[in-house]
């Protein structure tokens, strides 16, 4: 369960209202896009790729419905 | 679990790892030992919500690895690096300290943050005496003003601590939406709509109840923003506001007590090793005497699910 950098990309420059169950990805989420609106570069979506992907691993299935939902964008 | 300063005494004295939450006099009276503590005298309990200083509230943390760390404004962007790297770090911090600001403003940019598991509360006092917030390290037995205390737990492989939150407030889809062009515990203007607008002559005009916080939109969570005052043209809070989030002022909740056992009794599993709920949601929502179902723990002045959070109740279950 991993993100790949266009993916991350697409996830962070959605105008789609997300709705995500996890708090910590809710939270991280947000503040990740907003990271990204100040600085939209390709270092900034690795760096969110790694974050996202840390806490994907971390989680592991019981993010499969938010994790759908960042690769349904 | 409530407790009188003996039994609590005799658990430290056996040993036991215990996060606990009580008046400023009865914990710095207690024994060294293997426990955490931050001040207040408002608690939920089984019996319902109390007012107290001769009782504490304990949570006995059956966890065989852990450590005890003290963070000034300086070294507190490491709480959530220095825990374990599958674990759960309890944090205290005294309400209304540098460090309370530090960690209001920035923690979600700290390193690991979201990562590893961070819970915690803003330690406080009896809103009709004169008190001092402290955080505890009762390892040691210092007390303090200006520090925050955490306490580090490693989870035992195959399980993992889950924090999540009730939130009783939802964004009003009616009112508008409200942005802030900077950071900060403090607004004059904001744009309502798009257009910039004096927020206290807004609140005023408009005769919101500044009982109802903010709720940001966090992309699936509401995140809760009091407000603590209105002077001098200022509005006050007692959590940043962010730029660039989505705040709606929160519907009205006719019954505190209703909309809480509403919310408990969705909850399949109620066995938390921490909880802990807002003093804003004890004093508005009239809690004192009135029963909560499950998740009882202290009544607090700030809430941290990572970051900090207002009129929210906090939990962590080991899943």
């Amino acid at each position: 369960m991993s993100l790949n950098s266009g993916q991350v990309k697409k996830l962070l420059e959605t105008n789609k209202p997300l709705k995500f169950k996890q708090l910590a990805l809710s939270l991280m989420y947000t503040r990740l896009k907003n990271m990204y609106q100040k600085d939209p570069s390709a270092s900034t979506v690795d760096a969110c790729m790694k974050q996202l992907n840390d806490l994907f691993a971390k989680f592991g299935g019981s993010m499969n419905e938010d994790y759908k939902l960042a690769t349904s964008i | 679990m409530l407790l009188d300063f003996e039994k609590t005494a005799a658990l430290i004295g056996e040993g036991k790892l215990l996060h606990i939450a009580g008046t400023e006099s009865l914990l710095r009276a207690l024994p060294k030992g293997n426990w955490i503590g931050g001040s207040t005298e408002y608690f939920v309990a089984n019996t319902g919500g109390i007012v107290t200083d001769s009782q504490l509230s304990v949570n006995i943390l059956d966890f065989s690895e852990y450590t005890f760390t003290v963070y000034d404004c300086d070294t507190i962007e490491k709480v959530a690096a220095d825990g374990y790297e599958n674990g759960l770090t309890i944090l205290i911090i005294p309400f209304n300290s540098d460090v309370h600001t530090e960690y209001a403003g920035k923690a979600p940019a700290y390193e690991d943050m979201f990562i590893k598991p961070v819970v915690g509360w803003i330690s406080g006092l009896n809103l009709g005496k004169e008190q001092t917030p402290i955080a505890v390290n009762g390892f040691t037995g210092e007390c303090f003003a200006d520090k925050a205390v955490a306490l580090s737990l490693k989870v035992p492989d195959g399980k993992r601590a889950d924090i999540k939150i009730v939130n009783i407030f939802d964004e009003d889809d009616s009112s508008p939406v409200i942005h802030f062009d900077k950071n900060g515990f403090a607004a004059q203007v904001c744009l309502v709509d798009g257009e910039e607008v004096d927020f206290a002559e807004y609140i005023e005009e408009n005769a919101i109840d500044t009982n109802l916080p903010l709720v940001g939109d966090y992309s699936g969570m509401g995140v809760n923003v009091s407000i603590k005052s209105i002077a001098d043209g200022i509005v006050n809070f007692y959590a940043p506001v962010f730029a660039d989030i989505d705040y709606h002022f929160a519907k009205a909740i006719p019954d505190y007590e209703k909309a809480f056992g509403d919310k408990l009794n969705e909850i399949e599993n109620k066995d938390s090793v921490f909880a802990c709920n807002c003093i804003l949601n004890f004093l508005y929502g009239n809690l004192e005497g009135k029963k909560i179902n499950g998740l009882y723990g202290a009544i607090t002045f700030g809430e941290i699910a990572w970051q900090l959070l207002n009129q929210t109740l906090v939990y962590v279950t080991i899943e």
